[in-house]
Formats: structure tokens, C-alpha cells, sequence
């Protein structure tokens, strides 16, 4: 009986001997070299910032009982409602370009003149003293946003320009009925305009 | 007679003693002989010329980093073709990766890009390109990529959540010089708010010595 169970217990020693041994040669032969090294510099991109606003310095342009005018009457208009003064702004770090567009968005509820009565004038206002920017010219004859991507559809384009540094720009809009429209006798009509300003980095 | 027969018979079984004797005594003179003859006789040649001798193999790898890193600050979004020429110094980072092998190994490496836990732009927002030195010229190797992290973690050692920029092997003793770029994609909406991406670049490599 004893020399029975030393038999076994030899049998189980030798067997966990030779695991020992195949688990020592098989780590040998799965040994690895292994490399690691992280980099100290730090590679970063910090994007520009670029604010862009639009305000509005008076009341709109209201006319009543308006007439046809000539350009150089219509250009001269000085009252106060007669005009509408905003201002287009952009902040801008670092060198980049923003394109924006000055649109006019009518009205089409409140508008029963054509856009072929209707002309608009633009001028840009700096230490008080007027600029051309936008020669008089009817609505109909604006250019469509239809191919602007950044401007919705629809609507006219009064100026197309660029800020390519920070700064402010003063605008004055006059809109008058143009001169070779022939208004009828019996009904009154208006036109109403909204100012939209649209803004986008250039590629 | 009997007396005479006994006598005859006596001498014979001491005769026969001394002949045993003489055989003991000779087989013992034969050992001693051959035993003085093996020790007295060696024989011994050394060879001059074969020596056999075993030497480690030598591995050594290293990641330099070249350049001081990207560092582009009012960055804006540009296209691919724009991003993959910057050649202003801070725009681009240079780094290599060697190895100097003895003996019969492969070491194979992998190149990382971890993300550095502050950025604020998103993953989708940034590209990077990786390029690599060949004949003097630097070629592609990785195209304008987003980053786009590891799920699992690689064999080699690379993290998940780190970027794969490249991966390679070296059987001998060389070297290979990298160029990353990064920028702003050009999908990217820049607003009042700035924002940054960074990253640092890791080298892992593993040999296996049971081949």
C-alpha cells in the first residue's frame, strides 16, 4: 500500500518537473525584444478666430407719396428717412480673407412696385464723407445670389466684397423710384427691402 | 605403493598451486604493464585554426526627433493640396527612425500619433500627412488622413486611442526619415472660439527571437 502511493507521488513529481521544463523552453523560444520611446515635441494647430457683425444705425428708408426721381435727386436724399445707415464688421485673427455679401431681400407682402421702378444707391461712409460704392441702379438689374454658395437664394446682391484684416465699415443705402417709371394714376404702391449681410472665409 | 602414489599425487596438486600462483602473478605483471602504458602514453592535438565560440547579436533602435514641432497658431481651414506643401519651418516636423542590427532579426516598428488630452478641435477637424524620405525626396506614405484613433490596442505596443501614421520593418542596420504635416481641414468651421489640436509621436517595435 505505502509502496504504491511513493509510486504515485514520484509519477506526479516527474510529470510536474516536465511541464516546468516544456513551460521554461517554451518562454526561451517565444522571447521578445521590445522598443518603446514617446516623442517629447508637441506638434499642435490652434485655429484663428474670425467674428463677424452686422448693425444698424437708424430707422429704414420709409418714402410716402414718392415719385419718380432722377438719379441725382435720388442720390442727394438727405433726410433721415430717406436713407439707412448700417455698418459691417469683422475680427479676424491672424491672415485669412472674408468674403461677405450685402444682399436686399424684398419684401414681397409689403411690395407691389416692380423691381424695375426701384432704384438703389450705395455709398460707404468714412469721417463723414460719402463714397460711391454702388452707382445707382435698378433692382432688376442686380445681380441674383442664386450662384453665391454662402447666400441663400433669391435675393439681390448689392455689394460683393472683402475684409482682409479687422475693421468696420459704414454704409448708407438710398432707394428711390426710378425716374422712367410711370406710375399709375389711381393706386398707391410701395416696395420694401430687407438689408442681409452673409459672410464666409475664402477657401 | 601406496605410499608411492600418495607422494606422486602431492607433488602434483603443488605443482598445480604454483602454476596458479604463476598466473595470478603474471595477469597482475600484464595490468600493471598496460596501466603504466596508458599513463605514460597520452595523446593530445589542439587545433589552431577552428575556434568555436558563440557571441551575442547586437539590436539597438532609436527615434530622434529632428525638428521642433508643428506649432501653427491662426490657422485656418485650407484644402488638402494647400496642407500637403507647408513648407514654413513650424508647419511641418521631422523625425527619424533606426536601427542598427547584428545577426539574423527583423525588428518590426510602428509610428503613432497620441492625441494630447487638451484639444479642443475634433477629431474630424485636422488632418494629418505623413511622409518619408526615399532617394533624397520625401514621398507619401500616408495620405491627408483625419485623425482617426485605434479601437485595440496593436501587438507591437500602439494604444488604442493613438493614431497609426506608418508601420515598417528593418532586417538590417538602417534608417528612415519622416515628415509629418497637420492642418485645419478645410471643412472646418472657424468661429469666435479658438481652438487646438495636438499630438505627440511615438515609436513602438518588438523582435522576436524565436525565429
Amino acid at each position: 500500500m505505502s509502496d504504491s502511493k511513493n509510486k504515485s507521488k514520484s509519477l506526479l513529481l516527474t510529470i510536474v518537473a516536465i511541464i516546468i521544463l516544456l513551460i521554461a523552453v517554451l518562454a526561451v523560444s517565444y522571447a521578445a525584444f521590445y522598443y518603446s520611446k514617446n516623442g517629447e515635441e508637441i506638434n499642435r494647430v490652434s485655429t484663428g478666430t474670425i467674428t463677424m457683425s452686422y448693425s444698424e444705425n437708424n430707422n429704414g428708408i420709409y418714402l410716402t407719396d414718392a415719385y419718380p426721381t432722377t438719379d441725382a435727386v435720388g442720390m442727394a436724399l438727405s433726410d433721415n428717412s430717406q436713407y439707412f445707415d448700417f455698418t459691417v464688421s469683422a475680427s479676424m485673427s491672424g491672415s485669412t480673407i472674408v468674403d461677405y455679401v450685402i444682399a436686399g431681400s424684398k419684401v414681397t407682402d409689403s411690395s407691389t412696385l416692380p423691381d424695375e421702378a426701384v432704384k438703389v444707391y450705395l455709398t460707404s461712409i468714412s469721417s463723414n464723407r460719402e463714397r460711391e460704392v454702388v452707382a445707382p441702379t435698378k433692382i432688376s438689374e442686380l445681380q441674383s445670389t442664386n450662384n453665391i454658395s454662402y447666400v441663400p437664394n433669391g435675393q439681390y446682391v448689392i455689394l460683393q466684397d472683402n475684409f482682409r484684416e479687422t475693421g468696420s465699415r459704414s454704409y448708407r443705402l438710398r432707394m428711390w423710384i426710378a425716374s422712367d417709371y410711370v406710375l399709375p394714376e389711381t393706386e398707391s404702391l410701395s416696395y420694401a427691402l430687407r438689408i442681409n449681410v452673409y459672410g464666409n472665409m475664402s477657401a | 605403493m601406496d605410499n608411492q602414489n600418495y607422494e606422486s599425487e602431492s607433488i602434483k596438486k603443488e605443482s598445480n598451486n604454483k602454476i596458479f600462483i604463476i598466473v595470478i602473478c603474471l595477469f597482475i605483471f600484464v595490468i600493471m604493464v598496460i596501466g603504466i602504458s596508458m599513463a605514460a602514453f597520452t595523446y593530445t592535438r589542439e587545433s589552431n585554426n577552428n575556434v568555436n565560440t558563440i557571441s551575442t547579436g547586437n539590436i539597438y533602435l532609436n527615434y530622434a526627433e529632428n525638428s521642433n514641432g508643428i506649432n501653427i497658431t491662426d490657422a485656418y481651414p485650407i484644402n488638402d493640396e494647400a496642407g500637403r506643401v507647408l513648407t514654413d519651418e513650424n508647419y511641418y516636423f521631422d523625425f527619424t527612425v533606426e536601427a542598427s542590427i547584428t545577426g539574423d532579426v527583423v525588428a518590426d516598428y510602428e509610428i503613432s500619433a497620441e492625441k494630447l488630452e487638451n484639444s479642443t478641435l475634433g477629431n474630424d477637424e485636422v488632418k494629418l500627412y505623413l511622409e518619408k524620405m526615399v532617394d533624397n525626396e520625401y514621398e507619401e506614405v500616408m495620405a491627408p488622413k483625419h485623425f482617426t484613433p485605434l479601437t485595440e490596442s496593436t501587438d507591437l505596443g500602439t494604444m488604442a486611442g493613438a493614431m497609426l501614421l506608418d508601420s515598417g520593418s528593418f532586417d538590417k542596420s538602417s534608417n528612415v526619415k519622416y515628415r509629418l504635416r497637420m492642418w485645419v481641414d478645410e471643412n472646418t468651421v472657424v468661429g469666435d472660439l479658438q481652438k487646438t489640436f495636438g499630438v505627440t509621436v511615438s515609436v513602438k517595435a518588438k523582435v522576436d527571437l524565436d525565429d
